[in-house]
């Protein structure tokens, strides 16, 4: 279930600043702290959960931890084939998504992504070591994400959620280059 | 089988209507024929046999009044006709009829009045048959209680076998061979030549003579089809996605409405304010009602969005505004003038609790929807001297005279045509989506009006099942049980539910004790009390009524007292069980089960035993203690009913009653704030999923000559034994539905 190119090239573990902070890598860790603001909102968290497949429904209206409502479980293959597929709902269509609690459409095959790519609950260096090791990331350089945040069409809803539902802050363009400039600073974790 | 059996055959009246080209033969209990409803829409060349069967040149109908609300009422019906009728289920067509009170229902009585099922008295069966009576001049054509089976199973099979001699003697007539020697086989009579007369050509001869009432039985050892796995009638519709439902009936020409009730259940519409929805796309009429207001649009869902562009002014409730005043209501019901009727006295109840080794525990059930995944819908056509209404009913007879009497017309002018429904659960016995439709297509006449409740409003306008507390005092010594003293308030859904009908039951109300007092144990010392909460908010039947609250009640809390006991749950049942029936269930359970193996870590497995409409329902639960959670495995579960008609099927009902239980007890509850239910979809309301749903194993027992229904039975005992195995697993003891505000369920 990736759907995505699978990057031929595996980055190097970025280099480590001798000494203080330089300005590169302040900026890096700017960068990231951005990134993390984004990644750790609801919109993003709901969906990138790990083996229980239960997706969440925070920030709707219901309260903290609230898993998505009807007892749904995406299953091993992350897409509900196991049980009652995410599309019987989430219609693989682009939709207005103006209607409060109707379930969102967008423009691909509604999904869980892979659960190397659980992070609801981790802390910033835990997503951080995450997203530059392309074992856990889906297998993308920093190109390929910063793409990927682009191109996709969860993560543009995300920041476009609709039905008064409340988006995941920044933008798309924002986020890709937050990666651009975190990966140019060499993926620094540590919180500075 | 059963009592129908010691009917003698003079009480049935077996009459035969003449009419052109066809014959009509009745098989009624009841000295005052009612009117067969197939001879009234006889053409020329068919023969109506009686209420169930019609035949003529084209083919073969059967009847089947009690309506198909997923149980496979229609086949079962169809079935217990053919098996004497000698055709099979490919070569006929099937009809849920028209109301009559041909189609009234024997069975039902039985449970509505205050003996216990398995007490077979004569005052018991005095009033049994008194309460038959009342339901003979009720006409009452109900789909409710377990009771297809019990009501089919004689009658059904004696209609197919008038059926079937009369056309042997209608082939004897053409051929001049005496009709002994006479077979019938697959829809045809055979001649001992082995030609074969089909029953569709022998109709018209057949409608010349008088009915062959003198007809045998067959013995089950020569059953084609009772007893043997079978598919269902609507099995290839229902997996294709082709089957009609109520919510899918199109009428050509018909208008879409959908409506909006006062949320504050019963209360009236002050005002209304609908200049934001007028001008919306297809939008044709905006319709003020006392209780509400329907919109007629072209399609559905313009209908939805425009009732939500509407203000309204909604009246208060007729009842306490808020959850907390409901249960102060109730807990405040223990009370001498509420007491409605001390059920079960046996020993000496304060005796036994003055001693020591005793034990008080408060158990709770709250408000549950019936939230059938299909909604609330009916079409209805109303002209100047007929109504038409295609819509899915347990009452279809009420409703037709319920919709006769707010037209100011009479009933037969009704013409009421009952749908398949996409599960009821006692949803489809109350009258609103009737009563809208019906004052919609009124205002529109010549215009059929198809209305469709969102499903918002169905949550919105349930009656739901009651609420209720139960107080128990226990004791044991020794090891064993010793006293159970069970005090149960709930508010009367039989009281709220038969006065909207307009027939008070009288009396004390059966279904609050129910799966309780009844319990079939010899508990030295037994007590059991009702008390009658005064009504809040509106209730009504759910599926398996009393016994799904005071079965949880009671098997829930004796296992608190087998436990302080230091007994065994299975093993102190089996000593306590008073009934050869509850003691082979439970026997069959702790086989198919293994009770008694020794079972891992975190592993624990409850028990419990209830009896509802009359049949004996045991079920083990084992769950596990998961890190995610509670995670149910496996079920077992064995009924006693008499007699499996098809096994198939039964399996399906039974397993499909533990999930429907097992989730309710877990997940459902309906509350109140500001007069309305809290929970209005199924994301407040949540059902067992796929994935948490256990093993099921299910066990029919037959070792009892009254032939039962087993809708219902297999409920009451899901939430106590689920209970039971989390306490068996934790150590936690869970007292109130639903489960989940104490239990994470994996």
């Amino acid at each position: 279930m990736r759907g995505m190119v699978f990057a031929l090239c595996l980055l190097p573990v970025g280099a480590v600043a001798q000494g203080g902070d330089s300005p590169a890598r302040a900026d890096g860790i700017a960068a990231w702290s951005r990134i993390y603001a984004t990644v750790s909102h609801p919109r993003c968290t709901n969906c990138h959960v790990g083996d229980s497949g239960r997706p969440g429904w925070e920030a709707l209206g219901y309260g903290e931890g609230r898993l998505h409502a009807m007892n749904i479980v995406a299953g091993d293959s992350r897409i509900g084939a196991e049980t009652i597929p995410c599309r019987t709902c989430h219609i693989s269509a682009a939709g207005p998504n103006d209607t409060p609690h109707a379930a969102p459409q967008i423009d691909d095959a509604w999904r869980l992504p892979p659960v190397e790519l659980a992070w609801r609950g981790k802390t910033s260096e835990e997503v951080c070591a995450q997203l530059r090791d392309p074992e856990r990331n889906d297998g993308f350089d920093i190109e390929g994400l910063a793409q990927h945040v682009l191109e996709s069409a969860f993560v543009n809803w995300g920041f476009a959620p609709g039905g008064g539902r409340e988006p995941a802050p920044g933008s798309a363009q924002a986020l890709a280059a937050d990666i651009r400039a975190w990966g140019a600073a060499g993926m620094p974790c540590d919180p500075g | 089988m059963g009592r129908a059996r010691t009917i003698a055959r003079r009480t049935f009246l077996i009459g035969s209507a003449a009419i052109a080209g066809g014959v009509a033969f009745g098989a009624y209990m009841v000295m005052r024929d009612p009117a067969n409803p197939l001879a009234q829409d006889a053409g020329a060349g068919e023969a109506v046999f009686n209420p169930w069967v019609k035949i003529n040149a084209e083919g073969i109908t059967l009847v089947t009044p009690h309506v198909d609300l997923g149980q496979g009422a229609a086949s079962m019906q169809a079935t217990l006709i053919a098996e004497e009728l000698d055709v099979d289920l490919d070569q006929v067509t099937t009809t849920m009829g028209r109301p009559s009170a041909a189609y009234y229902n024997t069975a039902l009585a039985a449970e509505a009045v205050p003996f216990r099922s398995n007490d077979d008295g004569l005052l018991p069966n005095v009033m049994r048959d008194t309460m038959g009576a009342v339901m003979k001049v009720l006409g009452a054509q109900v789909t409710g209680g377990s009771s297809s089976v019990p009501d089919s199973f004689d009658k059904l099979r004696r209609a197919g076998a008038v059926a079937r001699e009369t056309l042997k003697r209608a082939a004897s007539e053409e051929t001049g061979i005496p009709t002994d020697a006479l077979r019938t086989d697959r829809g045809a009579v055979v001649l001992p030549d082995g030609t074969r007369m089909a029953y569709t050509a022998l109709a018209a001869t057949a409608a010349t003579l008088e009915p062959v009432d003198d007809v045998t039985l067959r013995d089950p050892s020569q059953w084609r089809l009772i007893g043997k796995d079978m598919q269902r009638l609507d099995i290839v519709a229902k997996s294709t996605g082709t089957q009609i439902y109520g919510i899918d009936v199109a009428i050509e020409g018909m208008k879409f409405a959908s409506v909006r009730m006062n949320p504050r259940k019963g209360a009236a519409l002050s005002g209304f304010d609908a200049s934001a929805a007028e001008g919306m796309r297809g939008v044709e009429r905006i319709i003020g009602l006392p209780y509400g207001v329907a919109v007629v649009a072209d399609n559905t869902w313009r209908a939805f969005r425009a009732l939500d562009e509407i203000e309204y002014d909604w009246a208060d409730a007729p009842f306490p505004a808020e959850q907390a005043d409901h249960w102060a209501a109730v807990a405040a019901s223990f009370t001498e003038d509420r007491l409605d009727k001390e059920w079960r006295n046996d020993g000496d109840v304060e005796a036994a609790l003055a001693g020591e080794g005793t034990l008080e525990a408060e158990y709770k059930a709250p408000y549950v929807a019936h939230q059938p995944l299909e909604p609330l819908s009916a079409v209805a056509l109303v002209e100047s001297d007929r109504v038409d209404l295609w819509v899915s009913h347990q009452l279809p007879r009420f409703a037709q005279q319920r919709v006769a009497a707010r037209l100011g017309m009479e009933p037969d002018q009704i013409h009421l045509h009952n749908q398949y429904a996409g599960g009821s659960f006692g949803h489809r016995l109350e009258f609103d989506n009737v009563d809208v439709a019906v004052d919609v297509a009124a205002k529109m006449p010549g215009t059929p009006i198809k209305l469709t409740f969102s499903r918002e409003e169905d949550f919105a306008q349930d009656y739901n099942r009651q609420i209720g507390i139960a107080r128990g005092r226990g004791a044991h010594a020794n090891g064993q049980v010793t006293a159970l003293d069970l005090d149960i308030a709930t508010v009367s859904a039989a009281r709220s539910q038969s006065k909207r009908l307009g027939a008070p039951v009288p009396g004390p109300d059966t279904q609050i004790p129910a799966g309780a007092w009844n319990m079939r144990y010899a508990v030295p010392n037994l007590r059991v009390r009702a008390y009658a909460v005064p009504e809040l908010a509106p209730t009504s039947s759910w599926r398996s009524v009393g016994a799904s609250t005071a079965g949880f009640f009671a098997e829930g809390f004796l296992d608190e007292l087998i436990h302080a006991a230091g007994a065994d749950p299975m093993a102190e049942r089996l000593r306590l069980a008073n009934d050869p029936d509850a003691r082979a269930v439970l026997e069959a359970v702790a086989e198919m089960s293994n009770w008694g193996e020794a079972l891992s870590q975190g592993v624990g497995r409850g028990v419990a035993l209830v009896t509802s409409f009359g049949v004996p329902t045991a079920e083990v639960v084992e769950v596990r203690d998961t890190p995610d959670g509670i995670r149910i495995e496996r079920v077992w579960i064995a009924a006693e009913v008499g007699q499996v008609v098809d096994p198939v099927n039964f399996e399906n009902v039974v397993a499909g009653g533990v999930i429907w239980g097992l989730g309710h007890a877990m997940n459902s509850e309906i509350t109140y704030s500001d007069g309305r239910a809290e929970q209005d979809n199924f994301h407040m309301a949540e059902g067992m999923r796929l994935h948490q749903c256990p093993v099921i194993e299910v066990r029919g027992l037959e070792n009892n000559d009254t032939v039962r229904g087993v809708g219902e039975p297999p409920v009451p005992p899901a939430a106590p034994a689920l209970a039971n195995a989390i306490f068996a697993a934790t150590g936690k003891r869970l007292r109130q539905m639903p489960f989940f505000h104490e239990v994470t369920f994996a």
